[in-house]
């Protein structure tokens, strides 16, 4: 399957990735291309997949076929601090993270 | 002094209760090895040598416990499993300043033990590759061929166990990322059974495959590692109630299923046993070194009365098609949490919150990072989520249903851990689906979930390097392989010590 700078660019917009970022023109071309062709030759070897009868066959998402048991619906003790959550912010205020701003009004 | 560090963990434990030296010995002769082969092979992100000298320090105060299981052993842990107090950088720029606050299950076990942690390993970006040569910090090089990758993801804890810098290390397993770097630098490493360990700590890549486990230089050094981190976790919601298994309470005792493997003749404990071999693993266009390496294991087998079966595994062509599919799913929805807002490199010059997020995830991301969530997100993507994701989670059932059949009649399978050696440095460069088909043995065991443990077989006798073999298991049946693997090592010469350091 052939994957186009297109699909390149919509996929990498769905992930919040800037395939361009930091380069020239040039370069971000270059980039994206070499992209679409790995990933077209990627996605052609997926393809080996049709060759392989499914029908009927339910999904395994997990191997844990152990079910995870319920336990009591209590609170935990957090065991750790605002502070220590925070501290690994880039860049935080009031006991707060803090993000550029969302709401124009 | 400096050989202390050479010994194995076993019998350095002995040591250590004899007295014979402390574990502050110890941990300086790891330091000096450390010091001394790091220019060259860049195994250790960060070498924690104040805390670890504190803490060896403070063991020495109490003296030896009988009940601690690793008391006063220095070990390694790969650099994506948090340890308190100490940057956990996953080898990336995005996080290379991210300092957790509490220790991950597997951490809290070995500072429980008595272990003394003394650095943290390289690795490829969030794990995602086979050689680590993905990493922000520079490749690991193999210590028996400093132009050779040491096999990754977990190739800093593989490198710097066979490099004696510690007696062990642990290291993370989605796809391969143990067995393959303990194939390639001569170790031995365990995949655990999924939810054997508790991975509450350990920063995700792909959640259904993720397994923390040990690297060691012997079968018994594995199996003390193993005993202190295996066993469930609440922390874990994927952390296997054993209490619940169908078969009844699986073999516990690891430490005494190897001694038993390693103590008593090896026809004692291969006479009769079912070895599996799948002609899927084997017709995998292995080197002929490795397939040499691999054959003559078999005939010793063969003659030490193991019986060597050839079982079935009709889906396994579509292994490693299936594990990228779903893997890379995986991770781009775990690496969807690296925003720049909560922890993180932040891009500066942002205006908006979305320009933010895709600013610092495109700065802070390197190039494989960025191709596998590409990868994952298209094959989630609407029009392809039936045909990719799906159709791979349905070839994973498949898999399980071929594991089921063919460990009902073995005990276990025998396959190499790779079609070849340790390749140069730059083989799969450019080339990302080349590198993906390096992983050809060790994907399926990850879709599956079921326990493999990696040991050498031998050297190549083309490139003198090491031969990796792997034996795989039913589920939670990690003692078996301990034991078969036990009496595998006695059959075999030493490899003797890497040559590149």
């Amino acid at each position: 399957m052939a994957i186009s700078k297109e699909t390149v660019l919509h996929v990498s917009r769905l992930a919040r990735l800037d395939l361009a970022a930091g380069l020239s023109g040039a370069e971000a071309e270059d980039k994206i291309g070499s992209f679409a062709v790995q990933m077209a030759q990627i996605v052609e070897y997926m393809d080996i997949l049709n060759q392989a009868d499914t029908s009927g066959v339910a999904p395994l998402f997990s191997p844990v076929s152990l079910t995870a048991a319920p336990r009591q619906d209590i609170p935990l003790e957090a065991g750790f601090s605002r502070e220590q959550i925070l501290a690994n912010a880039p860049e935080q205020e009031k006991g707060m993270f803090v993000v550029p701003r969302v709401l124009h009004v | 002094m400096s050989d202390l560090c050479s010994m194995s963990l076993s019998r350095a434990l002995l040591g250590l209760r004899r007295r014979e030296y402390g574990a502050l010995d110890l941990t300086r002769s790891c330091l000096e090895r450390i010091r001394a082969t790091e220019p060259y092979l860049n195994a250790c992100i960060s070498v924690l040598e104040e805390s670890a000298l504190e803490r060896a320090a403070a063991l020495d105060e109490i003296g030896p416990r009988e009940d601690k299981p690793l008391w006063g052993v220095p070990v390694m842990l790969k650099d994506i499993i948090c340890l308190k107090g100490h940057p956990c950088t996953c080898a990336s720029r995005f996080v290379e300043n991210f300092i957790p606050f509490y220790d991950a299950g597997v951490a809290s076990r070995l500072k429980e033990a008595g272990a003394v942690i003394v650095a943290k390993n390289n690795l490829d970006e969030f794990a995602m590759g086979s050689g680590t040569e993905n990493s922000a910090f520079g490749p690991t090089r193999n210590p028996w061929d400093l132009a050779r990758v040491p096999g990754g993801s977990s190739g800093g804890s593989a490198a710097a166990v066979a490099a004696a810098q510690a007696f062990g290390a642990l290291g993370t397993d989605t796809g391969g990322s143990i067995r393959l770097p303990a194939g390639f630098c001569g170790c031995v490493g365990l995949k655990p059974t999924y939810g054997r360990v508790s991975r509450f700590g350990v920063v995700a890549f792909g959640s259904s495959f993720d397994q923390v486990g040990p690297l060691a230089r012997s079968v018994e050094d594995c199996a003390r590692l193993f005993e202190v981190i295996a066993g469930p976790d609440p922390r874990d919601a994927t952390s296997a109630r054993l209490d619940l298994h169908p078969g009844g309470l699986p073999e516990q005792d690891f430490v005494r299923a190897a001694l038993e493997g390693g103590e008593r003749e090896p026809q004692d404990t291969l006479k009769g046993l079912k070895i599996g071999l799948a002609r899927e693993f084997w017709d995998s266009g292995l080197t002929p070194e490795v397939e040499r390496v691999c054959r003559g294991l078999l005939d010793k087998l063969a003659d030490a009365g193991a019986v060597l079966e050839p079982v079935s595994l009709p889906h396994q062509k579509y292994a490693v098609a299936s594990y990228y599919i779903m893997s890379s799913a995986e991770a781009s929805t775990n690496l969807a949490r690296f925003d720049g807002v909560r922890y993180g490199r932040r891009a500066e010059q942002a205006g908006e919150l979305d320009e933010l997020y895709v600013a610092s995830r495109s700065a802070g991301f390197g190039p494989e990072a960025q191709r596998r969530i590409m990868l994952g997100t298209f094959v989630l993507s609407s029009g392809y989520y039936d045909a990719y994701y799906r159709k791979a989670a349905q070839i994973r059932r498949l898999l399980r249903g071929d594991f089921d059949r063919a460990l009902e009649n073995c005990r276990l399978i025998l396959a190499p851990t790779c079609t070849r050696t340790a390749w140069n440095f730059g083989f799969t460069e450019n080339d990302p689906l080349l590198a993906y088909k390096m992983d050809l043995l060790t994907v399926t065991l990850n879709l599956v979930g079921l326990p493999g443990l990696a040991l050498p077989a031998g050297l190549g006798d083309e490139s003198r390097l090491p031969v990796g073999v792997q034996l795989m298991g039913r589920p939670f049946d990690e003692a078996a392989l301990f034991r078969t693997a036990a009496a595998v090592e006695r059959l075999l010469p030493p490899l003797g010590k890497p040559g590149g350091v």
